[in-house]
């Protein structure tokens, strides 16, 4: 670990790393280095860790997994690897998935084949014939590509050999069994998940639910090319082994964050909170350590960033450090948040018109996506600078599932909702007069669909971009640390030459979201960061 | 044509015609048959005012300068002049794109400096990678399962953009997924400027200027551009006809194929929708290939999986063709007295654009049709023509394209038109329109579709129009494509109808 320094030359700095930064990247990062020996101190501005992976008693007796709200894709090997389970990491399985139609009409898909190809007869039987299929071959397709999500990114543009043979080697794994499956990740990478949706099937009722899995967290509109390929990002998720599996963490998802923090305390880590990081120390062009809000300095061989690319470069290093060119590319690194969160406590569940009463279909995904036009029309508003004013939404009741986070005989419900672009037509700063209205657009687009809803309302927490970016720490209300757009990906993220965690800034490392291969819960920039800084190997 | 040609090429649009002439140069007995009374597709001549205009497409820079040189384009009158500069009205004067790198830095100076320097770093860029993204174009698309045989081509092309270096591949790859606006605004801030170089990539096609992959589009089109035909589209069709009448080509129109006939499994004849039937070793389909693969074969023919990737392929035409004949010269309120072959006209925003492409969504007319317009000389008699490409006119149009819905839509072009040049549409004394199911009837194109299958990025290379149809061989043998439904697509090109014969010829020795 040359650039990290040995464990033992402690002579000019008590830490061998210094993380910015206590999400669940930065603490992956912490406590795979602290594991292979390294004195390791996590530096977080907040009162507690976890970052956009957090728990919060908004309302007293209530507790909202108040921004990321559901696991699929944390890295098996990094869950084994840190032990988590003991440090109380459980996943409750999201076993359905219900839309209502605003025709009085649902569709509620589950974990029963047979029930839900019965589901999907009612709307159109060849759908119903081939939903199997698709998502035999959705998988298929994952399984190919998923390698990728488990290295660093290769890069097409060097000429060492060792890359041109990992090249090889995915190209050959994607193109296994002939040169359809290679045609079929091409288009998936290139085209719109409606255009996928619709070579499969006819039914509108079954295309709009399925097709929002391919907008979570983009700017981008169901009809947008490149959003077949997150489509496909949402069938690698897996939960012990099972495919396309979603889940709920048990205590919200703060939790997660919670027991990766206890493991990288147990393998010898120093975690502080509310110690925000002001700068990184440079001296002689390289990082030296960080000065905290204050002015504590404290320095250490190394430093982590797993803040996202434009805070970590333009706000901790600082353009007056970096090459002209590097910073432009930061610059035109696309955040623009598209999402937002409203959290609501209520006293008794809603009622859904089409589907009354308290059944499993509660206890799933509730997803708003009623037509293609629907989303399409959502998206437009954002297009031009509004929120939408008829939302797409996705919504879980994890106290169904989990009652320890609500009052007995309560519970909370979390709406995820798109879209809310940062950057409204009056700017962020408006976002202060229209949050009110934004979670008033979702009651209401939502009582829609279960009337009474506003009346069972005991408090309400709506998360804007703009509040992201306050709170949290997500520029722009980013909460993928910067587009997963096919140019912001892989061997591009954060920037071209800059993908392997390493940065211009010799001592300064990224581990966060805004590197490859991106945002979710799903730990591996951190633990890959890590695997960098450790020389290719995590012990 | 009693006696058995070589190859029977259907259509003689410029890629028809190209087939054609490729296949005669190698000593081919070739013929052509278009079911129109007239040569030149796309780019025929048609009447208005007693003036041509070309019927649907009138940019010949694309039309490459290697294909007419190897086809002996020149010696059959074929000439080249010089770029015209594109004005763009907008607020203020506008902004004239011009040809000329330099006067065109002056030019956007006047908007901003910052976007003059932005200018220059762009043409840098697109002169840098240029070679090499013609050549992915310009050279038939690498296949999914290459063979030994493919091995030279695609080493060479992998070269290509090896050669590029890293920084610039990095760049290049960066760019070819991004929307149009994202990618112009890396370098560019005036709106007016963005929406004028977003629009060129996305006419004819179903995405708007904020949609993934137009970047690539665009970037396809701005370096495959040379300069155009003296004379245009009308001029370009009367060369490639010429040259077919001194390479022996027979034109046979005004006939069409009704169905191409198999015999054990492979092409034998092409009967003519008037009862003859024409014998050929080979037959190149230059129009949609939906219509010869789904319409001219037999039932059954092809594969279950080919005819869905082909239905798959999408279609859905997004313009309308308006000509206009005027008295008088046009004087356009920014720029007073100038005149310009060139016009286009947006809403001065890249936004303006995308709302435009939002209604071919809603099945609905755009509010402000985005205009591509070429402007006629004023004739000895005081008549200007103007032919325009609408964008973003959907084929399919919730109400049904009825005479009312034409109307709104004519006038709509002349409220665009008129803003920008006050008095043209009390001035306008002939106006045809020609929506999309218009421009299906006459030329038979699916859905309108004038680049025979929509320009997006999963629709291009060895995806165009399937998979298993890229290479330009189709699964019945003897059975070729060559026009803009294959690599590298739309426009007056020329390349598809070059390559897809160079596959004919490579089967043909083996």
């Amino acid at each position: 670990m040359s650039a990290a320094g040995p464990t033992s030359g402690g002579a000019r700095s008590k830490w061998d790393a210094i993380v910015v930064g206590a999400g669940h990247n930065g603490l992956v990062c912490a406590a795979y280095l602290a594991r292979a020996g390294r004195r390791v101190l996590v530096l977080e501005r907040r009162h507690q860790v976890g970052g956009a992976t957090t728990t919060e008693e908004i309302v007293p007796g209530y507790r909202f997994s108040a921004c990321s709200y559901v696991v699929s894709l944390l890295r098996p090997w990094i869950i084994r690897d840190l032990d988590l389970p003991r440090y109380g990491y459980e996943i409750l399985p999201l076993e359905s998935t219900f839309t209502p139609f605003p025709d009085g009409n649902y569709l509620l898909r589950d974990a029963d084949a047979e029930r839900t190809r019965r589901e999907i007869a009612r709307f159109s039987r060849r759908d119903a014939e081939v939903y199997g299929e698709f998502g035999r071959t959705m998988a298929e397709l994952g399984r190919r590509v998923k390698p990728v999500i488990d290295e660093p990114a290769p890069d097409p543009t060097s000429l060492s050999p060792r890359e041109l043979l990992r090249l090889a080697r995915l190209g050959r794994g994607v193109a296994e069994g002939g040169g359809a499956w290679a045609a079929a990740h091409v288009k998936m990478l290139t085209m719109s998940a409606v255009d996928l949706l619709s070579e499969w099937f006819e039914s509108e009722h079954l295309i709009a639910p399925l097709s929002v899995s391919g907008i979570i967290g983009t700017f981008l509109g169901v009809r947008s090319p490149g959003t077949a390929y997150v489509l496909l990002h949402h069938y690698m998720g897996e939960i012990d082994g099972a495919f396309r599996a979603w889940g709920l963490p048990r205590g919200g998802t703060g939790q997660v964050a919670q027991a990766i923090a206890s493991s990288a305390r147990a393998l010898g880590a120093t975690i502080r909170t509310e110690a925000p990081v002001e700068r990184i120390l440079m001296r002689g062009g390289r990082a030296h350590g960080v000065v905290l809000e204050g002015g504590e300095e404290i320095e250490a061989a190394a430093v982590v960033s797993a803040v996202d690319p434009h805070r970590t470069f333009l706000g901790l290093v600082g353009e007056e450090h970096l090459e002209p060119e590097f910073a432009h590319q930061v610059r035109r690194f696309k955040m623009r948040g598209s999402s937002g969160k409203v959290n609501l406590a209520i006293d008794a569940l809603p009622d859904f018109t089409c589907l009354p009463g308290a059944g499993p279909h509660l206890r799933g995904d509730i997803t708003i996506a009623p037509s293609i036009d629907y989303l399409e029309r959502a998206y437009d508003d954002a297009k031009y600078g509004r929120f939408s004013a008829r939302p797409f939404m996705d919504i879980v009741i994890p106290s169904l599932s989990d009652p320890t986070v609500a009052p007995p005989g309560r519970h909370v419900m979390s709406i995820f909702v798109q879209y809310a672009p940062y950057h409204l037509a009056e700017g962020p700063e408006a976002w202060e007069g229209q949050r009110e209205a934004f979670g008033d657009a979702v009651v209401e687009t939502l009582s829609e669909y279960a009337p009474g809803l506003a009346d069972r309302i005991v408090g309400r927490q709506v998360l804007t971009p703009w509040d992201l970016e306050r709170i949290y720490g997500l520029t722009e209300g980013n909460i993928f640390h910067g587009e997963l757009s096919l140019e912001q990906l892989a061997f591009l993220r954060p920037a071209a030459g800059w993908a392997r965690y390493r940065t211009p800034v010799r001592g300064l490392w990224m581990g966060g979201s805004g590197t490859h291969p991106g945002g979710g819960i799903m730990g591996a920039p951190g633990a890959l960061c890590a695997r960098e800084m450790l020389g290719g190997r995590l012990r | 044509m009693t006696e058995r040609l070589d190859a029977l090429v259907l259509g003689a649009g410029v890629n028809g015609m190209v087939a054609a002439l490729r296949l005669a140069g190698a000593g081919r007995r070739v013929a052509v048959i278009d079911r129109r009374p007239v040569a030149g597709g796309l780019a025929a001549t048609e009447q208005l005012a007693g003036g041509p205009v070309a019927s649907v497409l009138d940019d010949t820079a694309p039309f490459r300068e290697w294909i007419a040189e190897a086809l002996d384009l020149p010696a059959a009158g074929l000439e080249r002049t010089e770029a015209q500069p594109v004005f763009c009205p907008g607020p203020g004067r506008g902004v004239v794109l011009h040809p000329d790198p330099e006067r065109a830095i002056e030019e956007v100076a006047t908007l901003s400096e910052a976007d003059a320097a932005g200018w220059r770093t762009r043409a840098r860029f697109l002169d840098k990678v240029g070679p090499a993204v013609r050549r992915l174009l310009d050279t038939a698309p690498p296949p999914l399962e290459p063979s030994l045989a493919d091995l030279p081509a695609l080493a060479r092309t992998a070269w290509a953009l090896r050669r590029l270096g890293g920084p610039s591949l990095a760049e290049l790859l960066r760019v070819l997924p991004m929307s149009a606006a994202d990618w112009l605004r890396d370098t560019l801030s005036s709106p007016l400027l963005v929406e004028a170089l977003a629009a060129p990539g996305i006419v004819g096609g179903w995405l708007g200027p904020h949609a993934a992959g137009t970047a690539a589009l665009g970037l396809f089109d701005e370096v495959t551009r040379g300069r155009p035909v003296r004379g245009g589209a009308p001029a370009l069709t009367d060369a490639l006809a010429a040259a077919c009448g001194r390479r022996g080509v027979e034109l046979r129109t005004g006939e069409g194929a009704a169905a191409i006939v198999l015999g054990d499994g492979r092409v034998v004849a092409v009967r003519t929708t008037g009862g003859d039937e024409i014998e050929a070793r080979v037959v190149l389909a230059s129009g949609p290939p939906r219509t010869a693969l789904l319409r001219l074969l037999p039932r059954g023919t092809l594969p279950l999986a080919v005819e869905e990737g082909l239905r798959a392929f999408r279609c859905r035409g997004t313009t309308a063709r308006l000509h206009l004949a005027v008295r008088g010269p046009v004087d356009w309120s920014g720029r007073p007295r100038e005149r310009f072959a060139r016009v286009r006209i947006g809403g001065g925003h890249p936004d303006a654009l995308e709302r435009a492409a939002d209604s071919v969504k809603y099945r609905r007319l755009p509010e402000r049709p985005h205009l591509e317009i070429r402007v006629g000389d004023e004739t000895p008699d005081g008549t200007t023509r103007l032919s325009a490409l609408v964008s973003f006119v959907p084929y399919t149009l919730d109400g049904g394209w009825t005479p009312g819905a034409r109307e709104a839509l004519m006038d709509r072009c002349l409220d665009v038109l008129g803003e920008h040049a006050p008095g043209l549409p009390e001035a306008v004394t002939e106006a045809r329109l020609l929506a999309p199911p218009d421009l299906e009837e006459l030329h038979g194109l699916p859905g309108g579709q004038i680049h025979h299958g929509e320009h997006a990025l999963d629709q291009l290379l060895f995806l165009r129009p399937a998979p298993q149809l890229s290479g330009y061989r189709t699964p019945v043998p003897g059975l070729y494509l060559a026009g803009s439904g294959s690599h590298p697509g739309g426009g007056l090109g020329g390349v598809p109808g070059w390559l897809g014969s160079g596959a004919a010829l490579d089967d043909a020795r083996g």
